[in-house]
C-alpha cells in the first residue's frame, strides 16, 4: 500500500474519532457539591450507630430521600451510566456500603462502635470514587464539540 | 516534499507524541491508584482480622466489612473506567487542536 493512501486512511480515521461525540458527561458542579455534602452527612449518622436507631429514624429517613435525589439526578444526566452505577451500588440496601449499613443498623438497632467505625472508612472511600471521578471529568467551559 | 505531505508528515509526529503522552500518562495514574487501593486493603483486612480475634468485631461484623470492600473495589473499578472515558475524550480534542494547528502551521 502505497503512502499517500496509508496517510489518507490515517486523516479520516483521526476525523472520525474527532466528529464523534463525547464517551463521559462533563463535570457538573451540582452533582460534586451533592457528593461532597451526602458525604459529610452521612459519616455524621453513621457515627451515631451506636445508638438506637429509632433515635435516629427521622435524620436516617431524611438522607435516604437525599442519597435517592442524587442517585436519580445522577442517572438523568446523559452519557453518565458509570457514575449512576457507582450510587447505585453506595446505596443499595442489599449490598455493604452505606445503603447496606443503614438497613443493618435498622434491622438491629445498634451496631458495635469498632464495626462503625471500620465501616465509615469504607463508606468515605466510596463517596471518595464518586467525588473523584465527577472532580477528574472535563469542566464544560474545556469540551470541545 | 509538497506542503500536503509536509503536512501529513508533521501530524503524524504530533499524533506520535499525542498518543504516547496520553497512554503514559494514564497507566501510570491508573497503576498508582490501584497498588493504593491494595495496600489500603491488605492494613484494613489484617486490622479486622485483629479486630476479629479480640472480639471487637463479631463474625458478621467481619463478613459484612469483607464485602463492602468488595463492592468498594468494584466502585473504585468503575472510577477508573469513567477516568478512561475522560481521557479518550481529552485525547479527541487534543486530535482535533493538533489536524487544525498543523494545518494552520502548514499552509498559511
Amino acid at each position: 500500500m502505497n503512502r499517500p493512501r496509508v496517510a489518507w486512511r490515517g486523516l479520516w480515521l483521526a476525523a472520525a474519532v474527532a466528529s464523534c461525540g463525547p464517551t463521559i458527561s462533563s463535570f457538573s458542579p451540582i452533582a460534586y457539591e451533592q457528593a461532597t455534602s451526602l458525604k459529610v452527612d452521612a459519616l455524621a449518622l453513621m457515627g451515631r450507630a451506636t445508638e438506637p436507631y429509632a433515635d435516629h429514624r427521622v435524620e436516617t429517613e431524611s438522607l435516604t430521600v437525599r442519597l435517592a435525589k442524587a442517585y436519580e439526578f445522577a442517572k438523568g444526566r446523559p452519557d453518565n451510566d458509570i457514575s449512576t452505577q457507582q450510587w447505585r451500588i453506595l446505596i443499595d440496601p442489599e449490598r455493604h456500603l452505606l445503603g447496606g449499613f443503614l438497613a443493618r443498623w435498622k434491622k438491629e438497632s445498634k451496631l458495635s462502635a469498632t464495626f462503625v467505625t471500620e465501616a465509615k472508612g469504607l463508606v468515605s472511600d466510596a463517596f471518595d470514587t464518586i467525588i473523584g471521578l465527577e472532580s477528574g471529568k472535563i469542566k464544560p467551559d474545556q469540551v470541545q464539540q | 516534499m509538497t506542503r500536503f505531505e509536509a503536512f501529513l508528515k508533521a501530524l503524524k509526529d504530533g499524533l506520535r507524541e499525542l498518543v504516547t503522552n496520553s497512554v503514559q500518562d494514564f497507566s501510570q495514574a491508573a497503576t498508582k491508584d490501584g497498588q493504593a487501593f491494595f495496600k489500603k486493603a491488605r492494613v484494613d483486612l489484617e486490622r479486622w482480622t485483629k479486630a476479629l480475634a479480640r472480639g471487637q468485631l463479631s463474625k458478621a461484623d467481619f463478613e459484612w466489612l469483607v464485602q463492602g470492600k468488595k463492592d468498594l473495589a468494584e466502585m473504585a473499578a468503575l472510577q477508573q473506567a469513567g477516568l478512561a472515558l475522560v481521557r479518550v475524550d481529552q485525547f479527541r480534542s487534543s486530535l482535533i487542536d493538533l489536524v487544525i494547528g498543523t494545518a494552520f502551521k502548514t499552509f498559511l
